[in-house]
């Protein structure tokens, strides 16, 4: 049997909770709808009495509320107390309307609605039939301005007393709530949320707290759109659609645009500060289906999943993830042992096997390949005609610039270096601004000393460490005597020394040559900056073969330029042939690797990198064709 | 109030006190006479903190290592390792007469530092070649550049590069080097020397201080 809505009359079906036309609660008990709608049951039966307000205003609803009031009992505040879902056999016998002054309702609203206006201050707070607050009505009405309402049936101590969170009043015995603690203007049950600004209405307590509310709606039923009617009723079919939705709700989506509702929002005075928004617009647009690609689950998905969650019985040992007893397939530790090791060769291992293999074998098996025809090295003759055309009354000053990451090649030329100055008995002091130079100035000089009979302190010196980068070297310039005062080896004053001692070092001027053994670009720009830019001695530079491009800028640079310069193991080579062809060949100590083999190995191992090179190339190549 | 004005008096102190040893750097650095002794000092000056600088970061070191192995944190071994190693070398030269060039402090550098650093810089090798073979993976128009020009260094720098027809490659080499490389080279040095410019200039100017920090 069909229900009548007692509002508007619509036929509605059995089922139906709420009139699918104005969404008025329908009365299922029997009793004539028209008997016993009023406009509060809906509301009411849901226990929340702003939304019964809402209903209210928004089917603009004639006539007092009194009249059935009298039947009705007062309802402790919903946000404090849970209870249950009152049907409208359960009737309060007061059911209050509080009216708040600073309510948004415009004025007509107000007088179109004419809520029940029986007040009883002594009544708890909380009544089913108390108005919404203002911000409640704010996001209805967005456009309404706050105005005190002329007509508001309430004193201002009987609303402190029936919604003391908006109103509260100083001296007005409150009754205990919950919603003493809650920041102002808002009902208990949103006191949780964040709250940017007080409220106008009444100043905020910094001493209150937000105490868990029971917001008691554990026994309310959700809301449930009303079906959409099977036969069209008079009004025609066009109002069942938009119908599925109440009118006091589609009020609520007439603010679609969320700029607007927040601009809007700003303008109530308890509204903006409350991040907790309307109910949004997207309640009545049709939900986005988003066609997500579902991957299917890889294989061992679900027991890895499985292993992770149950706890680990077996103590392993092995690396990585353990795999629990309880796990009973074994082709899953079976899979992960094999796939190890060929995860592991490809293409990493591979790489790294044959660079090893074939550079130990050719320094173990030194294979015959005769003599290494260098390529031209043509700042080899240029460096060993610098320091050959240098004043031979001069000394020569060695910057010691590299560290031991770099002492493969630099060693090799730093001997090179040493051999031509020891072979032209030319005197000779090594500064360094790295900290590791001094050690391996001490340690080059004195492997080579032995052989050409130089005597520290008279031959050469070696000065130490310089710290301060550039710095250091503009005080070298500035005065070079003060700089380094005591050598490294022997922490000796130098000014005692034969080499400086007498004024035979005045400063960087009296040097002849300065040659820079430098490994990284910055030292040599500095070098170049601070010392070059300053001075007329001339500077010639070994390097390592990477530092070459970087060197190269410098080269030939007038007044503050590099002279020559040697670079890497082939530099070093082309070098030592120079040498030799002057002072005659040295005998290769016993146990060290000659140039030669190490030159033989480095072919052999850029042969390999060029080698790896193509494979890549040609291996992206193919990947490209196949594609095609 | 005093604090404000106090601030501001050790702010003012302080950019005065950067602008007028900037200024005095850079007259010393142009001309000769007094301003070039005077930030001949201030760079003697400057040398002496550095090496209180290094005094500084040692301790720290110690301090964080030692710390690390009391409390038995996450790889408190090697830092057990760190540290006594550091210790020992320092004591070798503190006991030693000769100071840093004692045989004991050289023979360590020459035996033990110097293998291990150089062995550690060669794992390069390894390194780079697996990620030569990868890089055409992730870009392929600059990988393919970057390799093809690779390539030919490699062989042109190659001993073996001497003897023909490698020699073509050597001499593709050489104009490489000395034309698109020098240039681009040329080009980041003075940019950074403007950058450098830039910087000193906002420093001196108060724009920027870090000695503030």
């Amino acid at each position: 049997m069909d229900i009548i809505c007692p509002k508007c009359g619509t036929l509605n079906k059995d089922a139906s909770r709420f009139c699918a036309r104005c969404g008025e609660d329908l009365p299922h008990d029997g009793e004539s709808a028209q008997e016993n709608a009023t406009p509060h049951e809906s509301a009411r039966s849901l226990d929340l009495p702003w939304l019964q307000t809402v209903q209210d205003r928004a089917v603009k609803q004639t006539g007092r509320l009194a009249e059935p009031q009298a039947n009705k009992t007062p309802e402790p505040p919903p946000a404090l107390s849970p209870s249950a879902a009152s049907t409208p056999a359960q009737r309060q016998p007061e059911d209050v309307h509080i009216l708040a002054p600073e309510a948004a309702l415009p004025s007509s609203q107000q007088q179109e609605d004419e809520p029940s206006i029986d007040a009883d201050p002594s009544k708890p707070t909380g009544d089913p039939n108390e108005p919404p607050p203002g911000w409640v009505l704010g996001i209805l009405e967005p456009d309404a301005t706050p105005t005190p309402n002329p007509d508001q049936p309430y004193e201002p101590e009987e609303l402190a007393h029936i919604m003391p969170w908006a109103h509260p009043q100083p001296g007005t015995e409150q009754p205990p709530t919950p919603e003493d603690t809650t920041s102002p203007g808002l009902p208990p049950w949103l006191s949780g949320v964040t709250v940017q600004e007080t409220l106008a209405t009444s100043t905020a307590s910094p001493d209150k707290t937000v105490d868990p509310i029971d917001l008691g709606i554990d026994d309310i039923e959700p809301f449930m759109p009303p079906e959409v009617a099977e036969q069209p009723t008079e009004e025609g079919a066009a109002d069942i659609a938009p119908a599925q939705v109440p009118e006091w709700l589609r009020s609520l989506s007439s603010t679609r645009d969320k700029a607007e509702q927040a601009a809007q929002l700003s303008s109530q005075t308890n509204l903006h500060e409350v991040p907790v928004q309307a109910p949004e617009p997207e309640i009545v647009a049709e939900p986005v289906a988003r066609h997500t690609p579902v991957r299917p689950p890889r294989a061992g998905a679900v027991e890895t999943l499985f292993a992770l969650v149950q706890p680990l019985t077996v103590d392993t040992t092995q690396p990585g993830v353990r795999i629990p007893s309880t796990i009973t397939s074994l082709d899953l530790r079976a899979q992960k042992a094999r796939s190890r090791p060929l995860d592991w060769l490809l293409p990493d291992g591979i790489i790294y096997i044959a660079i090893l293999a074939v550079l130990l074998s050719v320094l173990l098996i030194r294979p015959p390949f005769g003599d290494v025809t260098a390529p031209a090295a043509p700042g080899a003759q240029e460096f060993y005609s610098a320091i050959k055309d240098s004043p031979s009354d001069k000394p020569v000053l060695v910057v010691y610039d590299w560290d031991a990451t770099r002492s493969a090649e630099m060693s090799v030329l730093s001997q090179a270096v040493m051999r031509q100055l020891m072979s032209s008995r030319r005197r000779f002091v090594t500064i360094s601004t790295n900290p590791q130079g001094p050690g391996f100035a001490e340690q080059i000089t004195r492997n080579a000393r032995e052989r050409y009979g130089y005597v520290y302190e008279r031959d050469y010196l070696v000065l130490g460490y310089l710290p301060g980068n550039e710095a250091a070297l503009n005080a070298l310039v500035n005065n070079f005597n003060q700089s380094l005062p005591r050598d490294y080896i022997y922490n000796r004053n130098v000014n005692g020394s034969r080499l400086i001692g007498g004024g035979q070092l005045r400063g960087i001027d009296s040097f002849g040559l300065i040659i820079a053994l430098t490994s990284e670009e910055a030292e040599l720009r500095n070098l170049i900056e601070q010392v070059g830019t300053r001075t007329n001695v001339p500077i010639v530079a070994a390097v390592p073969q990477g530092l070459e491009p970087l060197a190269r800028p410098y080269l030939q640079v007038q007044h503050a330029g590099i002279k020559a310069i040697l670079s890497g193991l082939t530099g070093a080579l082309q070098y030592n042939r120079q040498l030799d062809l002057q002072y005659g060949a040295t005998a290769q100590p016993s146990g060290t690797l000659s140039l030669t083999d190490r030159l033989n190995t480095q072919s052999v191992a850029q042969l390999l990198l060029a080698l790896i090179i193509l494979a890549g190339l040609v291996r992206i190549g193919m990947k490209k064709i196949l594609r095609r | 109030m005093s604090s404000r004005i106090t601030s501001r008096i050790i702010l003012a102190l302080n950019l005065i006190l950067a602008y007028v040893a900037g200024v005095i750097s850079i007259l010393g650095f142009f001309t000769r006479g007094t301003f070039a002794d005077l930030g001949g000092v201030l760079a003697q000056w400057v040398a002496v903190l550095v090496g209180f600088a290094l005094l500084v970061g040692l301790g720290n070191l110690l301090k964080v290592h030692i710390t690390r192995v009391v409390r038995g944190q996450k790889d408190w071994f090697y830092s057990l390792v760190l540290v006594s190693s550091a210790v020992a070398v320092l004591a070798l030269g503190l006991a030693g007469s000769g100071g840093p060039g004692d045989p004991a402090v050289a023979w360590v550098f020459q035996w033990i530092y110097q293998p291990l650093g150089a062995a550690l810089f060669s794992l390069l090798a390894f390194f780079l070649t697996s990620a030569l073979f990868r890089l055409p993976k992730m870009h392929v128009t600059e990988a393919v550049v970057l390799l093809v020009v690779a390539l030919i260094v490699i062989i042109g720098q190659a001993p073996f590069s001497a003897t023909p027809p490698a020699n073509i490659v050597a001499d593709v080499k050489d104009w490489l080097l000395n034309y698109p490389v020098l240039a681009g080279v040329r080009a980041i040095i003075l940019g950074v020397a403007f950058g450098a410019i830039g910087v000193s200039l906002r420093i001196l100017l108060g724009f920027d201080r870090p000695y503030m920090e």
